[in-house]
């Protein structure tokens, strides 16, 4: 039997050539995984997974999964607006989920969604930081939103948005009351208070490729 | 002192009171704080192949406490100056989610000391027992991500470990199950939470070969009296033996599930 030489099996030639693979597939309208153009894979949610956080939720998009945890904190309010709490979204994109990233402090990637997943939180005013304020000027609510991505196959983006925003939605606090005579805040127990979101953002990648 | 020192004083001191109230580990009847008994294990689930980008991976449930392992390898080093000329170099990082901490918020880097010292002690496990001899000139990477703490870090970090490699395909000796027990006022308890870890018990890691006997790993922090030393060995051994059947069947089954998938019929 002769083989054409120039035939290769379709791994080989994914590797050798990966635009030309993926042009072939989109060409006929789909793509390798055989889902449509605007197809979106299947997506998971599972809220309250972590029960040492204050919030938490694990979301997988096909094999990307990302698994976010909130901690809420006490601090002094921000000198310009002493009525409002603040969140601290950050994404840890380590060398466990991915090949493609090195060890060592936050790279490009993960900063850049960091701080887009901040600009989100504060343009679509998901949340009213006023709710999150014990005392005025003195203490407010924190909460460290913080993603963890455990398996890297791409649309992360959409991942951590997903992940932050479910995880906030089943934030539970404790009752927080300021206390004039010992300048102490006094918490509860029990964790009673829960977040109203006033906006829920979602989020959709589009790639082009090729025109 | 600023507001989120005082917050944190008001926690630790809860924290204290509550210890306090509640220092008897073992109550008259012999049950511990979460109803098991001295010489029982935590429920233990653990799934392998749960990662797509890793050539080996695993999810391990102890209790409370939540771990993830991804192995990569063998693969080309990183740094030519970790090139072994006959073996593969082993490296493994552990990392502790920022939630993970029952208490507040911590952002343990990676270079912490605790951190390290735990890395450091799961490499020194793995070395004898990883063939390493038929990889020359490569790296393993083992990656451990804590999701949720509650206490036994290294037996969950090294079972977790041994589940990802295995699901790797790269060659062992054995496997290697590890087991912490503690002594606290004559009972010996098995599979310490963290309640009991920070209650000043005496704990011992034990990480054991199930089938040779042999022990690769004996670690404690604490003070010990030596005659009490022997039977909380022998009782980690068979925490060991136990997780080591339940790491064993969740790793045929796999490999039956495996079969049964990549079978034409």
């Amino acid at each position: 039997m002769v083989k054409n030489s120039l035939a290769f099996e379709a791994e080989t030639f994914r590797k050798i050539q990966p635009q030309e693979y993926l042009l072939r597939f989109i060409q006929g309208n789909i793509r390798p995984d055989g889902r449509s153009l605007s197809q979106f894979r299947p997506t998971t949610v599972n809220q309250s997974c972590i029960t040492t956080t204050n919030g938490s939720s694990m979301v997988r998009i096909g094999n990307t999964t990302v698994v976010c945890g909130i901690k809420a904190e006490v601090a002094t309010p921000k000198f310009n607006s002493p009525l409002e709490g603040y969140l601290v979204p950050n994404i840890d994109l380590s060398p466990i989920c991915s090949p493609k990233f090195k060890p060592g402090p936050p790279g490009e990637l993960a900063q850049v969604i960091s701080e887009n997943l901040n600009n989100l939180l504060k343009s679509a005013s998901v949340l009213d930081l006023t709710s999150l304020c014990i005392k005025e000027g003195v203490a407010v609510w924190v909460l460290y939103i913080d993603l963890v991505c455990v398996n890297y196959d791409g649309n992360i983006y959409d991942a951590s948005v997903i992940g932050m925003i479910t995880a906030l939605a089943n934030v539970k606090l404790p009752e927080a009351t300021f206390e004039e005579a010992s300048g102490l805040v006094k918490a509860t127990e029990e964790l009673s208070v829960t977040l109203k979101l006033q906006r829920i953002p979602y989020s959709v990648t589009i790639a082009l490729f090729d025109g | 002192m600023s507001i989120a020192d005082t917050y944190r004083i008001i926690t630790v001191l809860l924290t204290l009171i509550s210890l306090m109230s509640r220092q008897e580990l073992i109550g008259p009847q012999g049950l511990r704080q979460d109803g098991r008994r001295a010489n029982e294990l935590r429920k233990i689930k653990c799934k392998p192949s749960v990662l797509s980008q890793a050539d080996g991976s695993a999810y391990i449930e102890q209790g409370n406490t939540k771990c993830l392992a991804a192995v990569y390898g063998p693969r080309e080093t990183r740094q030519k100056a970790q090139v072994i000329h006959n073996k593969a170099n082993i490296n493994v990082e552990i990392s502790l989610a920022p939630f993970s901490m029952p208490q507040e918020r911590k952002k343990r880097s990676k270079s912490d000391r605790r951190l390290l010292e735990i890395a450091s002690a799961v490499k020194q496990t793995f070395e004898p027992i990883i063939m390493t001899s038929l990889f020359a000139r490569s790296q393993i990477d083992i990656y451990l991500q804590i999701l949720q703490f509650d206490g036994g870090t290294i037996q969950i970090c090294i079972n977790a470990a041994t589940l990802a490699l295995i699901d790797a395909g790269i060659p062992m000796q054995e496997y290697v199950c590890a087991c912490s027990a503690g002594c606290h006022e004559n009972h010996i308890l098995l599979d310490l939470n963290n309640t009991e870890e920070m209650a000043d018990t005496p704990e011992l890691t034990v990480a054991l070969l199930p089938k040779s006997g042999k022990f690769t790993l004996l670690q404690m922090d604490s003070r010990l009296h030596v005659d009490k030393l022997e039977p909380v060995m022998n009782l980690a051994a068979l925490g060991c033996k136990e997780i080591y059947e339940t790491l064993d069947e969740t790793v045929r089954e796999n490999v039956k599930d495996l079969f049964q998938k990549s079978s034409p019929y």
